[in-house]
């Protein structure tokens, strides 16, 4: 049986939804990585591990990001975190 | 014992991003995995598939040779650029040559790709066969200009997101599920079960693949806003965690110096004190005709017990002095390994013959689930839910995917023949992959187009397949004299045999699978003739 119809989204929320999943899911990914970098870590694990750590960021946000009944409240969320982990970046750094 | 589930929503919710992705990246998974898994014995066939180096004994490079005989050949080729040798082996008896062509008095410089033969010495830059080669570029479709590593990159992104989608769709009788084979009840519950069995075994091994494999084509992507922020801009410096050679700094304005000598007299010194516990697969140079030149030899440990074998060690040209040591269980950062680890693991360079067999195996069951990945979603479609003007379009979907995954087979069969049978020519590579593609593409028009189930795709392309593959011992025989019974190159015998196999074991299947009749009388009219494709009377036809 496929999935039944009446959980998933609209035309228009789910065309925002796999936006932000994407791009979204990127700027997050990204952001956090960064801030990785900048936490006393040391830079060279964060940066050398994301190459395998941060698809799995970026994919694990794809995915809970459709679990979200608003698309809006979406977007509006991944960009606050990507704001919140670019700024500590940028304060650190 | 039952894992709890998640609610409805959550579930239904998953299972729908699970059958989209999955069904978009079906059939471009199965090309990946199929040319992929034939990739993995690139260099085993490589003396398969280009004769003339069967003869080769390839003796100890001399690399001033090498140098100097490189440079007549190629005047415009820089030495002063970063260029990569690798050395003859038995396995590959030629030299290959990776650097820059950079016309004097010009800006621009080419990637150049060539190798040396190393009897005579003699350059060639044009491939003299090709089949893994190509099966290699199919597997990130790098023959899409532009746009192909991209797409297979993202393929790689989202096979991640339907593995996780997967899992979480079959959470909750995943231990329940993890053996249980199954060939009792309805098509949709064989393929069901099998989808589930063969995705959970294979977990592991496709989950490397699809990260490995984003790691491979999206890199740029992961690494962009860390170089941006953290290194001003300059990759180089994220390579130097990589690689050690790409921390050596240079001077541009450096005295021009011939270090030609040098490197022969390094090489020899290098062999001398590391031979007997490293092979010397490949040295890496820079600035040879500079005075701050540098020599990195490759080294991989012969001590089996390690598994990030590789190490490199550099040097300065002009004294000899060296720069770095990164040889393994020594001073290797551990840094160079991780990366090291993402190359061996996708390309099974870490247990020899055994590894690359198993996962061999495993990327044929990775193909499996694929297609019984689109049959389930073909089968669950197949309900009073769907018009019948949907169903018809769920089964021209099905038929399209499985003629290009299926024909697949027989044309890479028929691609090792078509090395041997298109003469050396010019454009050999040329003729071959024309063969290959035209060949593919004309086998999945046939399929997708004349023949009407997937029953009967799958028996012409099992047949097809064993007419190619039993095809390519009597190729090997008749075009190269080499009998598999009686030629003496392992690689040469062991290819002939495999395909030897693959076609008889394809006939196998072929006679197992039973035969469907078409539904109704097909004529088909090309101009005035005209093929007709009857039913047997009194025979009810199946599905």
């Amino acid at each position: 049986m496929p999935a039944q119809t009446r959980y998933l989204s609209s035309r228009g929320q789910r065309a925002l939804k796999i936006t932000a999943a994407i791009l979204g899911g990127y700027l997050v990914s990204a952001s956090f990585h960064l801030m990785l970098g900048v936490l006393p870590f040391g830079r060279e694990i964060v940066v050398v591990l994301s190459g395998i750590s941060f698809f799995m960021v970026w994919t694990g946000l794809m995915v809970m990001g459709f679990l979200v009944r608003n698309g809006w409240k979406l977007w509006g969320l991944y960009l606050v975190l990507t704001l919140i982990f670019g700024g500590i970046t940028w304060v650190i750094k | 014992m039952k894992l709890k589930g998640f609610g409805n929503r959550t579930y239904n919710i998953f299972f729908h991003l699970h059958t989209v992705s999955g069904i978009v990246l079906s059939v471009a998974l199965f090309v990946i995995f199929f040319a992929g898994a034939f990739t993995l014995f690139k260099s085993e066939f490589y003396l398969w598939e280009n004769p003339s180096a069967r003869e080769i004994k390839p003796e100890e490079a001399d690399l001033k040779k090498v140098v100097t005989r490189l440079q007549q050949a190629l005047p415009d080729f820089d030495l002063n650029d970063d260029t990569y040798f690798t050395f003859a082996a038995p396995q590959n008896p030629v030299i290959g040559i990776y650097g820059h062509i950079k016309p004097e008095g010009t800006e621009g410089e080419v990637h150049y790709a060539g190798k040396m033969n190393p009897v005579t010495y003699a350059v060639s830059d044009k491939a003299e066969s090709t089949i893994g080669e190509t099966l290699y570029k199919l597997h990130y479709f790098a023959q899409i200009p532009f746009a192909g590593m991209w797409i297979a990159g993202f393929v790689s992104l989202f096979f991640i997101f339907a593995i996780i989608t997967g899992v979480l769709v079959h959470w909750k009788n995943m231990l329940t599920k993890f053996w249980a084979f199954s060939f009792q009840g309805t098509w949709k519950q064989i393929w069901t079960n099998g989808h589930t069995v063969f995705g959970l075994l294979g977990l592991p091994y496709q989950f490397m693949y699809a990260v490995t494999g984003a790691f491979y084509l999206l890199l740029l992507l992961v690494l962009l806003p860390a170089v941006m922020v953290f290194y001003e801009g300059k990759p180089e410096k994220v390579y130097a965690m990589a690689y050690p050679m790409y921390g050596v700094e240079y001077n541009e304005q450096a005295p021009a110096f011939d270090h030609t000598e040098n490197l022969v007299a390094l090489y020899r010194e290098v062999k001398e004190k590391y031979g007997a516990a490293y092979d010397i697969p490949a040295v890496q140079t820079h600035h040879v005709y500079k005075e701050d030149g540098v020599a990195n030899f490759r080294l991989v440990s012969k001590d089996k017990s390690i598994f990030a074998s590789n190490g490199y060690i550099g040097y300065r040209l002009k004294d000899g002095k060296e720069l770095y040591n990164a040889l393994p269980g020594k001073t290797k950062k551990w840094t160079y390994a991780i990366v090291e680890t993402i190359m061996h693991l996708h390309f099974a360079s870490f247990g020899g013959l055994v590894v690359k067999g198993i996962y061999f195996v495993m990327a044929l069951f990775s193909c499996f689930v694929f297609v019984s990945g689109i049959l389930i979603w073909k089968e669950a479609r197949n309900n009073g839910r769907y018009s019948t003007s949907q169903k018809k379009f769920h089964r021209a979907v099905t038929k399209v995917f499985l003629a290009i995954c299926f024909t697949l087979f027989p044309a890479t069969a028929l691609l090792f023949s078509a090395e041997l049978l298109v003469p050396d020519v010019e454009n050999h590579a040329f003729w071959v992959n024309t063969m290959f593609f035209v060949s593919w593409l004309l086998m999945a028009l046939f399929a997708m187009l004349l023949l009407w189930s997937e029953n009967v795709i799958t028996r012409f392309s099992l047949w097809m397949g064993g007419f190619f593959s039993l095809l390519v011992p009597l190729v090997n025989g008749l075009t190269t004299g080499d009998w598999f019974w009686k030629t003496p190159v392992t690689q040469v015998w062991a290819t002939d045999i495999f395909w030897l196999l693959t076609g008889i074991l394809s006939y196998s299947v072929f006679g197992f699978i039973r035969p469907l009749e078409p539904r109704k009388t097909r004529v088909l009219r090309i101009g005035k003739a005209a093929i007709r494709i009857t039913k047997r009377p009194g025979r009810r036809p199946e599905n």
